[in-house]
């Protein structure tokens, strides 16, 4: 199989073929949009983020042979022209954290209270995050890539990227802290 | 406490859509690429036409006559002491020294503001050859050959803060957008090293301490405009002082020609230039594009 920088390369003549790096990436691409705007706005945005790589497919770095870190990187673009609508999505998810543990089903009934209240803050502290460091944390957190990915999706130096999620991270420990520093919050919501 | 995991788990319940489900945004996509294609709403046009002239110039121009190009051998790392490995940073250095001797030696040729710009570069299969327009006012043209096609497309000067629109590959000068020009030429670059550094600082758009970033800003240079030979080699006289360079040994441009790379990455990922082994004529990027061809002609489909 062909690599995808041997397609996007192709597809500077042969521009119809840009379509496969649609097929390879773009559920992932939807999820992660769906994960920090909501379903909708993803449904939306997963269209135009493969637009945008088409129009700058000309710039692509024909030395990484896969495309998804910087599919990642314009579709963390797109979030940013999106800040209210992510704000939002997190204060909606903050509330269902609150009062619908159904949407969580792995919640027990005994631990659900103490699982819930602390997703709560948590969502609180990733709405409160730096634009910047919030990328870096979701991107590794929730989409599993490499800090070395995540430098080439944001542009940044790998040292950069390291910095951004010490930071995150430091800053979400202080919002549980707040409350209660007990680990059994871990447990409970991972046995939970 | 894992807080990273505890972060995983706020995710949400969002699925991986199958095919069926993205089929709309698929078709949205499509739709998206024939308008680039075959030509958008014309508001979108000036900036789709820039994309592609800086697409085509990706490489960089090369040196005006490579084939003139004098071979002068650079003996890398002279200082070499006691057997000590010269750190990477110094012998790509060295390279770019070379590369800015190599500039010095080339006809300097000012071009007039109603001359064009003509480049021909290769990038795997395709032959690409341009005219652009030396102050930007006047109409140029950008010839593509892939395989046995030809394709022309125009690209309209802009005048007055208006370009006539282009529709299926003509200019249609009955209608106009308004418009920046883009000279191909600018007269006022610095000449010197540490002005040309301090150019590419004050117009630099990465984030601090990114000298990936930089590098980048030293190829949009050399690929989008033509530059006479003190602003080359200066041009690559502060490329030489950017940290992070490092030695890509053994690649080959657009044409396939050797030559050695020059990467300005955290960890070498990033495209790179390569130049001449020995004469250290800049020729293009990586696997990408090779410039064969820059000269200064007087009208459009001239060549040298």
């Amino acid at each position: 199989m062909e690599d995808d920088s041997t397609v996007i390369e192709r597809s500077a003549r042969d521009p119809d073929c840009f379509a496969v790096i649609f097929d390879r990436h773009a559920s992932h691409i939807h999820r992660y949009l769906a994960r920090r705007l909501g379903r909708e706005t993803a449904d939306d945005l997963v269209a135009e983020t493969f637009l945008t790589a088409f129009r700058k497919r000309g710039q692509y770095d024909p030395q990484r042979p896969d495309a998804r870190p910087w599919l990642y990187g314009i579709a963390t673009n797109l979030v940013g022209q999106h800040r209210r609508a992510e704000l939002r999505e997190y204060r909606l998810r903050q509330a269902l954290a609150a009062d619908r543990g159904e949407d969580f089903p792995a919640d027990r009934i005994d631990a659900d209270v103490t699982a819930r209240s602390l997703r709560r803050l948590l969502t609180g502290a990733l709405a409160e995050l730096s634009p910047g460091d919030r990328d870096v944390l979701l991107l590794i957190a929730w989409e599993e890539l490499t800090y070395e990915q995540v430098a080439a999706a944001l542009t940044i130096p790998v040292g950069t990227v390291r910095s951004r999620l010490n930071r995150a991270r430091r800053k979400v420990r202080r919002a549980l802290g707040e409350t209660d520093p007990s680990t059994t919050f871990e447990e409970r919501l991972s046995n939970g | 406490m894992d807080d990273l995991r505890m972060v995983r788990e706020l995710s949400g319940n969002a699925p991986l859509l199958k095919t069926d489900d993205l089929a709309p945004a698929r078709g949205r996509l499509l739709a998206g690429m024939g308008a680039e294609q075959h030509g958008g709403e014309p508001a979108a046009r000036p900036v789709r036409r820039t994309r592609r002239v800086r697409r085509l110039l990706l490489a960089g121009w090369a040196t005006a006559g490579v084939a003139a190009a004098v071979a002068a051998v650079l003996v890398l790392a002279p200082d070499r002491i006691g057997g000590q490995v010269p750190a990477a940073h110094a012998e790509a250095a060295q390279v770019l020294h070379g590369a800015a001797a190599a500039a010095l030696r080339l006809p300097d040729v000012e071009p007039r503001r109603d001359q064009f710009i003509y480049t021909k570069t290769r990038s795997g299969n395709s032959t690409d050859e341009s005219w652009l327009s030396v102050d930007g006012t006047h109409d140029g043209l950008l010839r593509q050959t892939p395989a046995t096609d030809v394709e022309n497309m125009p690209l309209p000067g802009c005048r007055d803060g208006r370009a006539a629109v282009t529709r299926g590959g003509r200019m249609d000068p009955r209608q106009t957008e308004p418009c920046t020009p883009s000279p191909a030429y600018l007269p006022d670059l610095p000449t010197d090293p540490d002005a040309m550094l301090d150019h590419l600082n004050a117009n630099y758009r990465g984030e601090p301490g990114d000298s990936n970033a930089l590098g980048k800003d030293v190829h949009d240079l050399l690929a989008s405009k033509y530059l006479r030979p003190q602003v080359r080699a200066a041009l690559f006289e502060a490329a030489a002082r950017i940290p992070g360079l490092t030695v890509v040994p053994d690649v080959a441009d657009g044409a396939g020609r050797p030559g050695i790379g020059i990467a300005w990455s955290y960890e070498g990922r990033s495209g790179a230039l390569v130049f001449d082994e020995t004469s250290h004529t800049f020729l293009g990027t990586v696997g990408t594009s090779a410039v064969l061809e820059v000269a200064v002609v007087d009208e459009v489909g001239q060549r040298p």
